[in-house]
């Protein structure tokens, strides 16, 4: 079993239009990475890890990431998780986000048999901003456990938690987020959204969603919804002349169609689109 | 930044008048298979009953103690009196009673309210009932209204078809607790088709110091029947802490129509861990109202199991934690048949360092089909050094069904405290009046005298910040 560590810099005052792309594949002698990522001051930069497998490995795999953005940095990392239907995928990530700072957190979560990702981040600097943007895809027997939380420690710091994902066939999906406002955060804004789409009657859907306030002068909100998805809308679009799978998939594929077009290569937003399709045609 | 006058501690009024520690009989601390008997004899309970609470006994024993929510390491099981007879038995009549536990009731305003909205009253002091009375013409419709052992006396076999069934003694720690040394309470059957239109009262006082009170509800609303029961509760400030952890079992019986309110408002030395059931069947409804004020700790979920067809859940509850008090409050809901509905409503307001918490639960399992729930969970922090967390769990196991969620948190806006100012209210008003607004929701929902009950509660508790 190795670990490998990736160590990812952007100096100060450096912006970086394009995303560095990482592609970390695991095999049965990789089976750890860690990925360090510091955004130094009034610097930006775009990170996409990719995570993918070579064969069916019956494998555990586990990931790390630490973010730190210095005061008035910008820093977007998107995870993208490909991996075979047989790994088990753990993926635990911190940020440290100071004054000024941004922290833009994306999660694509479409392979692996199991996938366990938590997300802490640390708004610890004045005005830091922590945006956090998650689709998941569950299938066959899928078991996916997300843990987000936003800790508000800076004065007017912001978080924004989303959540868009769809179940079907076995799919079970736990749910877990927190907007913590710490004593000390006064003009603070947090808010938090999920929604989950059920497409099978065996899928089973667990949302918690934590507000945690110690702090007077903040505003915190959070939402939580599930359902099927509205018949009138697959009805209308039958009507149109889509078949009923195409009608689903469209429909599940517009919820998540935020995250996958902010990706800036074609390619792989295409695979992503082709890998989502896939599932849900496996499904029918 | 605006400085705030704080006010350590301030007068409950009646609630907090203490009257002397009489009793005619009181078991020693602690909690043994030798008190458990004792209150068995005392209260001369059927065989039945004296094995219930032995077997419960042995259950809290072997469960742990929560792990989770408000600290309770203040509570000593070794510390609290389990049972503490009154110097009255039951009473027909006000008049009747000792001049101290009359004069209580009248502080209180009971006897009051009997005569103006209330068609029948139960009164607890300590460990008994000490007053119960229903109207005439109920009892003729069938309708029974009495205390829980006159209930076991007299109707036995339907008691010993519910007690315990909807709340097992297994369920946690306090529900064992409570099946071992449970003791007054009031027991209402309403047979089918009988609709009460004036609510019924139980009020509970505890009075005597480092006492537990662990009285039983047991409601059955038979089918098509309607019944509003209102349940009160008070207790005097002492320095030792007084326990309650009563328990409550509703069945809802087939198309009937049950709404509990509860105005709680306990003293601050109070660890208030009750548990509320209700099982509602076909077509039933199950409406809760809930006011918690009082109390040092209170961990309080009401619970509906929605067991038939269509059956329907609402819940509105407004909690108020000032300084020194952890309300860890709310509502679960499990939809076990196809088609049943939920919606809860809950606020809360932290101040002084007090501590609110919403946690509830919503249940969907697999056959309750087109099964929708809707949840609301609002709160206001009025300070800086208190805490207010809302933590709700969702758990859905079957893809047809509609449920939303969602939750605000924040404070009193200062725009709005100075458009009232402008309009001529000081600032403590202007706060006072966006408190009431802001649990308008939940007041509306109650009867006129509660409502007004629960604003005065407002208007006290405020009493203690004026920013």
């Amino acid at each position: 079993m190795t670990s490998k560590t990736k160590y990812i810099k952007t100096y100060k005052d450096t912006k970086i239009s394009d995303p560095m792309i990482y592609e970390i594949i695991a095999d049965k002698d990789n089976t750890e990475s860690t990925v360090i990522i510091d955004a130094e001051e009034n610097s930006k930069s775009e990170i996409i890890i990719i995570y993918r497998s070579k064969e069916n490995y019956n494998i555990e795999y586990k990931a790390q990431c630490t973010i730190n953005a210095e005061n008035n940095s910008f820093v977007k990392v998107t995870k993208i998780n490909l991996m075979n239907d047989s790994i088990h995928f753990e993926d635990v990530n911190e940020s440290f986000i100071k004054d000024e700072a941004e922290c833009l957190f994306s999660l694509i979560d479409i392979g692996a048999q199991t996938s366990s990702v938590k997300y802490s981040g640390n708004l610890e600097g004045r005005n830091s901003k922590n945006e956090i943007k998650s689709i998941y895809i569950g299938s066959a027997e899928k078991k996916i456990n997300n843990d987000y939380e936003c800790i508000h420690r800076g004065a007017k710091s912001s978080s924004d938690i989303s959540v868009r994902g769809a179940l079907a066939e076995n799919a079970v999906k736990k749910f877990k987020g927190t907007i913590d406002f710490r004593r000390g955060c006064s003009g603070s804004k947090g808010a938090e959204d999920e929604y989950c789409m059920l497409l099978s009657d065996k899928a089973r859907s667990i949302a918690l969603p934590i507000l945690l306030c110690e702090e007077e002068d903040i505003s915190g909100a959070h939402s939580a919804s599930s359902g099927k998805i509205d018949e009138s809308k697959i009805f209308y679009l039958m009507s149109r002349g889509l078949g009923y799978n195409e009608a689903r998939k469209l429909i599940v594929k517009s919820q998540f169609n935020e995250v996958i077009d902010e990706i800036n290569d074609s390619d792989l937003r295409e695979e992503i689109i082709r890998e989502i399709d896939r599932r849900l045609d496996d499904d029918r | 930044m605006r400085s705030k006058t704080v006010i350590e501690e301030i007068d409950r009024g009646v609630y907090d008048i203490k009257n002397n520690d009489e009793f005619s009989f009181k078991t020693d601390k602690g909690l043994t298979h030798e008190i458990v008997d004792i209150i068995s004899t005392e209260k001369n309970d059927p065989q039945w009953m004296r094995e219930f609470r032995h077997k419960s006994l042995d259950i809290y024993n072997e469960i742990k103690m929560v792990s989770w929510g408000p600290s309770i390491e203040d509570l000593d099981m070794d510390n609290i009196v389990a049972y503490v007879r009154p110097k009255s038995d039951i009473k027909g009549t006000w008049e009747e009673l000792p001049e101290e536990i009359k004069d209580t009731f009248d502080r209180l305003g009971i006897p009051e309210a009997e005569k103006q909205s209330l068609a029948g009253v139960g009164a607890q002091y300590d460990s008994e009932v000490v007053y119960h009375s229903i109207q005439e013409e109920l009892v003729k419709q069938g309708v029974i209204y009495t205390d829980m052992e006159t209930a076991l006396r007299e109707y036995g076999d339907i008691v010993k078809e519910y007690f315990m069934k909807c709340v097992p003694a297994n369920a946690h720690k306090f529900a064992a607790l409570h099946g071992a040394v449970w003791s007054g309470g009031s027991f209402v059957y309403i047979p089918e088709g009988v609709e009460v239109k004036i609510p019924l009262q139980s009020y509970f006082r505890l009075n005597s110091p480092g006492a537990g009170q662990f009285e039983h509800t047991l409601i059955i609303v038979e089918k098509g029947a309607k019944l509003h029961f209102i349940e009160g509760c008070s207790a005097p400030k002492y320095n030792v802490t007084n326990l309650h952890a009563g328990c409550v079992e509703l069945f809802v019986k087939e198309g009937a129509v049950l709404r509990y309110s509860t105005i709680e408002n306990w003293s601050k030395n109070m660890m208030n861990l009750n548990t509320k059931r209700a099982i509602v069947e076909k077509n039933g409804t199950i409406e809760w109202v809930s006011g918690s004020f009082g109390s040092k700790v209170s961990m309080l979920y009401p619970m509906s199991i929605l067991k038939g067809e269509g059956a329907r859940a609402e819940f509105t509850g407004v909690s108020f934690a000032g300084k020194g008090q952890n309300l860890d409050t709310g509502a679960k809901v499990v939809h076990a048949a196809p088609n049943t509905s939920s919606t809860i409503n809950s606020k809360s307001i932290s101040k002084n360092g007090g501590t609110a918490t919403y946690r509830g639960s919503v249940i969907v399992n697999k056959n309750a089909h087109g099964s929708k729930s809707m949840v609301s969970c609002e709160s206001l922090m009025l300070d800086n050094i208190s805490k207010s967390d809302t933590i709700p769990y969702i758990d859905l196991k079957n893809d047809d069904v509609e449920i939303g969620h969602e939750a605000k948190i924040g404070k009193i806006s200062d725009e709005a405290i100075f458009y009232l100012m402008t309009r001529g209210l000081s600032e403590d008003e202007a706060r006072a009046m966006i408190v009431r607004g802001f649990v308008e929701p939940i007041s509306k929902e109650l009867p006129l005298e509660y409502a007004v009950e629960m604003n005065n509660l407002i208007n006290l508790e405020l009493e203690g910040s004026i920013g």
